[in-house]
């Protein structure tokens, strides 16, 4: 579903504008969480630099093993006397001192390369799934009060040069809920990434997504947890964050105008901006199992359900259980009783 | 998009997903699951229609909310009800009233846990 037919434009006063937008074709994708996680591992793999533990790291010693019969281990031992060095293992992972296991290489498959086709339909799955509120929220998003999902925004935001212009319209169009959460969950990352300039974490708000004027960053981007992204280069990383689907988006009007030229709709090659491309069309024409399993079709086809099934009677163990020996052999209850009092008697 | 495949999206992996060691059922914290237990039946996600009922900001009484899923129109969405006098009761008639029969005697009991909680503590006796 999803796909309402027209999408209300709001000005950045939050107020609905008299424009009304045909939800583009891209929103019709399936969405395919498992594509968009394994594309999103690939694509992350593509900005990592080549890091490695130096090649003498732990060797510079010019140790040998004593062998066999010191009683000792015969791992490699530091040569010579006279401090405390002298005897010690070396070399080993197991030593101090020691290289590590299998010591790191630069040489090492660091990127991927990524499959066109499945990288556009992820990037078409993710923002499928940008237009549906329950997977926003999934996501952790505060939607609660937004007007609108996909949430589409007049010309004029692009045009704002002032965070101060832009922490107002997102406060009006109640989008702001979500950037206090970023605020709330700023905290220290755990590990050695602290040492490496990545001191704090934090979640991340929503995306801005424009068409033409790509200033409005100098307006969003000091604001915690926004990203701002051309409509005609979006990337999977921040549109589907961690590989999770679902991430709050902001369209300014032109960009919103633009998917069906860059993604195409649903008949073949009609992507004006990517040679041969159209929106994925989805295997199923109805993934409504609830709708499907109640149709007349369906109930017709299977045999009514079982309301009344016996339940199997549970056998227990009569000596264990009194009451079902009781039954059994009703004189073993006298012979109890008498057993009781005679021994009371004693 | 239909609820049975957003459930199948959401199941394993979304925000308010609680699992802990030892503890061998999924928590749910979503606002819409009245058991707070990640099953299709009640997880508040994957349910374009649902009721909740929760705690009443004041202290007193409790908030009864029922979501309609409009489209995408998550503000209109939902509609909620502070019910301070007769909790339990107006939580029943809510339920029945707006179609969540099958919810009735749940949100009642929730309701009738928060009111049980907001009862004035008894100041502890000295020994």
């Amino acid at each position: 579903m999803a796909a309402r037919p027209l999408v209300t434009v709001y000005d950045e006063k939050y107020e609905a504008t008299s424009a009304q937008l045909r939800l583009p074709a891209v929103f019709r994708t399936p969405i395919r969480p498992d594509l968009v996680s394994f594309i999103h591992d690939q694509v992350r793999r593509n900005k990592r630099q080549a890091h490695a533990v130096g090649v003498l790291a732990g060797k510079q010693h010019s140790a040998e093993s004593w062998g066999t019969g010191r009683a000792v281990a015969r791992i490699p031992r530091v040569r010579g006397g006279g401090t405390h060095r002298s005897g010690q293992g070396a070399f080993g992972n197991m030593c101090r001192g020691g290289h590590m296991f299998a010591p790191l290489k630069v040489f090492r498959r660091w990127h991927r390369r990524v499959n066109l086709a499945q990288k556009r339909y992820a990037v078409s799955s993710a923002i499928a799934a940008s237009g549906i509120p329950a997977l926003l929220q999934a996501r952790g998003h505060i939607i609660d009060q937004v007007a609108e999902v996909p949430f589409v925004v007049s010309n004029k935001v692009e045009g704002f040069r002032k965070t101060k212009e832009a922490v107002a319209f997102l406060r009006r169009s109640h989008l702001w809920a979500d950037i206090e959460k970023v605020y709330a969950s700023k905290r220290n990352r755990a590990g050695k990434g602290k040492l490496r300039n990545r001191q704090h974490k934090q979640k991340l708000g929503p995306v801005v997504i424009y068409g033409q004027d790509a200033e409005c960053a100098r307006a969003f981007r000091n604001i915690p947890g926004v990203d701002v992204l051309n409509v005609e280069r979006l990337n999977l990383l921040k549109l589907a964050p961690g590989g999770h689907l679902g991430r709050l988006i902001i369209w300014t009007e032109s960009a919103f105008s633009k998917l069906d030229a860059i993604y195409g709709t649903q008949v073949a090659n009609s992507s004006q901006l990517k040679k041969g491309w159209s929106v994925p069309l989805p295997i199923m024409a109805n993934a409504d199992f609830s709708r499907i399993i109640r149709s007349e079709e369906v109930v017709k086809a299977i045999r009514a359900p079982q309301r009344n099934a016996v339940a199997h009677k549970i056998h227990r163990n009569p000596l264990r259980k009194r009451q079902l020996l009781y039954k059994l052999n009703p004189y073993t209850s006298v012979l109890r009783r008498v057993a009781r009092a005679a021994a009371k008697k004693n | 998009m239909s609820d049975a495949l957003v459930w199948q999206i959401v199941r394993n992996n979304n925000a308010f997903l609680r699992t802990q060691r030892g503890i061998n059922k999924r928590f749910s914290t979503e606002r819409f699951n009245l058991k707070k237990v990640n099953s299709p039946r009640y997880s508040g996600l994957a349910n374009s229609r649902a009721i909740d009922v929760s705690a009443a900001p004041s202290g007193k009484g409790v908030v009864v909310s029922t979501k309609n899923t409009r489209g995408g129109q998550p503000a209109k969405a939902v509609a909620s009800a502070t019910v301070s006098k007769t909790p339990i009761a107006s939580t029943r008639a809510i339920a029945k009233n707006s179609g969540f029969a099958r919810f009735n005697k749940l949100a009642q009991r929730r309701a009738a846990a928060y009111v049980r909680s907001q009862l004035a503590k008894a100041p502890k006796t000295e020994a």
